[in-house]
């Protein structure tokens, strides 16, 4: 009879003011936003001479540029999906020994953009990965054939509707790899390869039956995510618009722009919240950007406040991260939600695809209560087990349920003045999967981005350890009047750091 | 007193009775529009860094964003007053002489921003002096003492009091070394900018020291400011101007876009203008990337032209035009007094417009319907010896006029053209004088521009006076004009003569 879990009953009486909320659970669909062209150094466009036209401002590109996006992370309480073009990072001339990749061929010369700039903004995403996702868009964004010629794009030929050499594209993989090495970025270093994709252009080549297709060399570096605008490959049959699906190992999902140019700085979707038309909605780098430094503070503020009405809404909630709204994603199209009486809930999750566990693309599930002023859930289980995390915004609590698997889950949930007696309070951009909490002992199975502060409420400890080297505890503290442990966490690999951390009492 | 004088004084004393709107329509308000803060290599503001904000867009500036002042001016015509701040042009660090010019005073270090690109800049408003006008607004635009700035650089607007005189003279030698850097200094045949900007003016006509007599003694004749800013000098009225000194000072307005904006037109309508000379600012007329500049370029373009419908406004070519109307509007009475004439009473001119050589071409606009052409135009006996057709009037560029009275006539029809100098560009073309088969045109060019004659074939460009090289011509038979492309050698305006005569 040690564990906390038989303890539950008798904690909710002591509680007292616990009640059914009287508002239903809300299964939202999450919201994120996918910055594209981050990482040229230049960004003047050169199509017009054959060239990519890469941000479409001119303007060299230097830190404060990757800092105005993690402060739009930072107001807005999420990891924001940067999508980089490597070209132009590489300071060892790489790039040259593959012509097709850059209009200047096997002229490339990157001498001019090689400065301390490169090092800086690189360092920057290095030491911000907990507002900041270090994602794949490319290396050049186009293609150029032996005669110079260039069409779109890197991946898939939809000029001509063709795809690219698969031998060709594993060499875009393997000099992007170079490049991040050349920051030390890489597997060498104890990172992972990046996580989520946008395909230059929307070119991806779909073959989700085929040996070869964009995804299956994506996946076999490790990448799990794409977001892509499936209008522009017609020809091969992709899913329906807002829909999406696996192919060879990844998840594909559309995304649509809604009004923001790629050029335009300062720049937001034109339409209402409520008429987006995908969960993920594109952006490029610009669009984030104010004209100058003294205006950036407005633009930033503009869109954490786009962030805080999407949090408002009852029909949609910020994704902390791409792993969490690729999960979710998965969730709404294959798991239903039922409410079967005030505060329980019935969760069936039986018809998750196959592929979402065999390629580990399934992450926490995100239910969210109505709270009136005050109040907070004050009591989850899944199943008889206390939910591990929970964070409550713009008038939200939100639950974060483990993983599901293949099965059904009953979800029972009761609202308060008091909040839950242990979990992790969510305010971060991590993911926490599971708790256990025994007599002497609690763990908590998490993936942190970068360094973060994870909450906890709990008693006083004695003792916190990691079980992973590189999952190490920076600082804690702990304040007895709210009964919250804050641990600083630094995960080292950019792409995520999952371990399990031990609390002992 | 010969008949037309006569008729003319007749005339003045009892007009043919015309509106208002009429008159105005004939004798229009000119337009002009400056582009503030060119110069700068670094778009990006340092305002709240305690620099100067500079042109407050993140941007390296380069050759290409100058090219939209030259590709619109030569579309409509136009030499846009360009106003350079000229402290990151500096190549030789003359500016770290100056220790209030910028931030970092003595320790002023320009040398990161020494390149290629200051030369190709230079050399493109060199080349494009006949849409670019190089005027001036300072050295570092602000005034930093041990790295505390108040604004701004020709007075203390923060404390309400003027600057130390010898160091403004410092100034301005610097401004001149500069020039002299780019081979624009009078050793090349270049006269200082005759057009000056200047945020915070010392206003002090009556004094022994005022911005107006230092910038009048370089051979600046004009300066735009904002007089409301300096009530405590009093200055003149709101929307007008006055001579300080040998300048005429004049008040500026902008009209809705504001300084640091890409890609941003002026957003109140034009009739709401209280001033004739409206400010900009460089970013207005940038794009926010080269690829999107065609597309800007056209929206000003087509506000220029909007300008020239205007029923009573029209473009002026370039800014001493602007200034020559703005006094005749000023000072000259002009009355229709019938279908094809007008009197112009210019008595009042003062003898100060004069004394400065500001007294150049009076514009008048006779509405034309389509298909109508100017067949002839004569102010007294003479013939007038310039003119352009665009946006359904015929421009009229009458002579410098005297403190006298004149009459004007002219027909519109679908004869033959009235002769002269149709101009299309930005030149100033100030009288013509015949002589045999001869005719002479005096004139002011900027930069290298084609001259239009309206003449028959068989007739050539003779000779022009020094300074003045024809570098091309020929006939155009569908237009029956020869064309004559006549290269300036001042930047600020060349002054010289072209002959016109048969081969």
């Amino acid at each position: 009879m040690n564990s906390i879990r038989q303890l539950f009953p008798i904690a909710i009486v002591l509680i007292g003011a616990a009640s059914i909320q009287a508002q239903p659970i809300l299964f939202q669909r999450p919201f994120q936003v996918a910055i594209d062209d981050l990482g040229w150094n230049r960004g003047s466009s050169l199509g017009d001479e054959g060239g990519p036209w890469r941000a479409g401002v001119k303007r060299i590109f230097d830190v404060k540029d990757y800092q105005a996006v993690v402060d739009i992370g930072k107001g807005a309480g999420t990891r924001m999906q940067g999508l980089f073009i490597l070209s132009e990072m590489d300071r060892l001339g790489i790039v040259g020994q593959y012509p097709h990749m850059t209009y200047q061929q096997a002229k490339w010369d990157n001498s001019e953009n090689i400065s301390r700039l490169q090092l800086d903004i690189m360092t920057f995403v290095k030491n911000n990965a907990d507002y900041l996702e270090f994602g794949y868009h490319g290396v050049g964004h186009e293609y150029w054939d032996s005669t110079g010629r260039r069409t779109r794009a890197e991946y898939y030929n939809t000029d001509e509707n063709s795809p690219r050499p698969e031998a060709l594209m594993r060499q875009n993989l393997d000099v992007f790899e170079n490049i991040m090495d050349q920051y030390g970025m890489g597997r060498k270093d104890g990172h992972s390869f990046p996580e989520s994709f946008v395909p230059p252009a929307y070119g991806y080549y779909w073959n989700p039956t085929g040996s070869y297709s964009t995804g299956s060399i994506m996946s076999e570096r490790g990448l799990k995510y794409v977001n892509t605008n499936f209008d522009y490959i017609r020809e091969l049959n992709p899913p329906p618009m807002a829909s999406g699906g696996f192919d060879n190992g990844v998840l594909v999902v559309d995304r649509q722009n809604e009004g923001n140019p790629w050029f335009e700085y300062d720049s937001f979707p034109t339409i209402p919240i409520s008429e987006y038309r995908t969960d993920i909605i594109e952006t490029h780098f610009p669009n984030l950007l104010a004209q100058d430094d003294f205006l950036q503070a407005d633009v930033t503020k503009k869109w954490v406040d786009l962030y805080a009405e999407i949090q408002r809404s009852a029909d949609q909630y910020v994704a902390k991260n791409s792993e969490q709204f690729n999960s979710q994603w998965l969730y709404k199209r294959h798991a239903t939600v039922t409410e079967t009486k005030p505060g329980e809930v019935r969760i069936d999750n039986r018809n998750m695809p196959d592929e979402a566990y065999t390629h580990d693309l399934l992450g926490t599930m995100v239910l969210a209560v109505k709270l009136d002023a005050g109040k907070h859930v004050s009591t989850a289980t899944l199943d008889g087990k206390p939910i591990p995390a929970y964070y409550e915004d713009a008038g939200y609590g939100f639950l974060y349920l483990p993983r599901l698997e293949k099965k059904q889950y009953v979800l029972a949930y009761t609202v308060g003045n008091a909040t839950m007696p242990f979990h992790v309070y969510l305010s971060g951009t991590y993911n926490v999967y599971a708790t256990d909490i025994q007599r002497n002992a609690a763990t908590i199975d998490l993936k942190i981005y970068g360094t973060q502060d994870v909450e906890i409420k709990t008693r006083a400890v004695k003792s916190v350890t990691s079980n992973n080297p590189k999952l190490t505890i920076e600082s804690q503290s702990y304040d007895a009047a709210k009964g919250t442990l804050t641990l600083s966490v630094r995960g080292h690999d950019i792409q995520g750091e999952r371990g399990i951390i031990t609390l002992r009492y | 007193m010969d008949a037309i004088k006569v008729l003319a004084f007749a005339l003045i004393l009892f007009p043919v009775s015309s509106s208002a709107q009429d008159l105005d329509t004939f004798f229009p308000r000119p337009f002009g529009i400056a582009v503030n803060q060119v110069g700068y290599m670094d778009g990006s503001s340092l305002g709240d860094d305690g620099g100067p904000w500079r042109a407050g867009i993140r941007r390296d500036m380069d050759v290409r964003d100058y090219r939209p002042i030259a590709d619109v001016g030569d579309a409509v015509g136009v030499r846009f007053m360009s106003l350079f701040a000229l402290a990151e042009m500096d190549r030789l660090n003359v500016v770290a002489t100056l220790p209030h010019a910028t931030r970092d005073g003595l320790n002023y270090d320009n040398s990161p921003r020494i390149s290629n690109k200051q030369l190709e800049i230079m050399n493109f408003v060199k080349s494009n002096a006949a849409t670019i006008e190089m005027g001036v607004t300072g050295v570092g635009h602000e005034w930093w003492v041990d790295g505390v700035r108040t604004r701004s650089e020709w007075y203390d607007l923060d404390n309400n009091r003027p600057r130390d005189p010898e160091m403004l003279r410092r100034h301005m030698e610097v401004i001149k070394n500069i020039l002299w850097q780019y081979g624009l200094a009078e050793d090349n045949g270049h006269r200082f900018p005759r057009s000056f900007s200047a945020l915070g003016y010392h206003w002090n006509p009556a004094g022994p020291h005022s911005n107006g007599k230092l910038f009048g003694e370089y051979g600046v004749r004009f300066v735009s400011t904002k007089f409301y800013i300096i009530p405590e000098l009093n200055p003149p009225a709101s929307r007008d101007a006055g001579y300080d000194h040998n300048v005429l000072v004049m008040d500026r307005e902008g009209y809705g876009n504001e300084w640091y904006e890409y890609a941003s037109l002026p957003s109140t309508e034009i009739d709401t203008f209280g001033v004739d000379l409206i400010e900009s600012h460089w970013a207005n007329w940038l794009a926010t990337d080269d690829h999107l500049q065609p597309a800007l370029n056209q929206q000003w373009i087509d506000y220029m032209k909007m300008v020239q419908a205007h029923p009573q406004r029209y473009l002026a070519k370039n800014t001493d035009q602007l200034l020559s109307q703005w006094l005749y509007k000023k000072y000259a009475k002009v009355a229709l007094t019938g279908a094809g004439s007008a009197t112009i009473d210019n008595r009042a001119m003062p003898a100060k417009a004069y004394d400065t050589d500001m007294v150049g071409n009076l514009v008048l606009a006779i509405p034309l319907k389509e298909g109508e052409r100017l067949e002839m135009a004569k102010l007294g006996e003479q013939s007038i010896a310039s003119y352009l057709e665009e946006a359904g009037y015929a421009f009229l560029y009458l002579p410098p006029l005297e403190r006298e009275n004149y009459f004007v006539t002219w027909s519109v029809g679908t004869g033959s053209r009235h002769p002269g100098v149709f101009n299309t560009g930005t030149y100033s073309v100030y009288r013509s004088k015949q002589n045999g088969t001869s005719t002479s045109y005096d004139i002011q060019m900027h930069g290298t521009q084609t001259m239009r004659f309206v003449v028959p074939e068989g007739y050539e460009a003779a000779g022009a006076t020094s300074g003045l090289t024809i570098t091309n011509q020929w006939y155009d038979s569908g237009t029956s004009e020869l064309h004559v492309s006549v290269a300036g050698h001042d930047i600020q305006g060349q002054i010289g003569t072209i002959t016109i005569d048969k081969k």
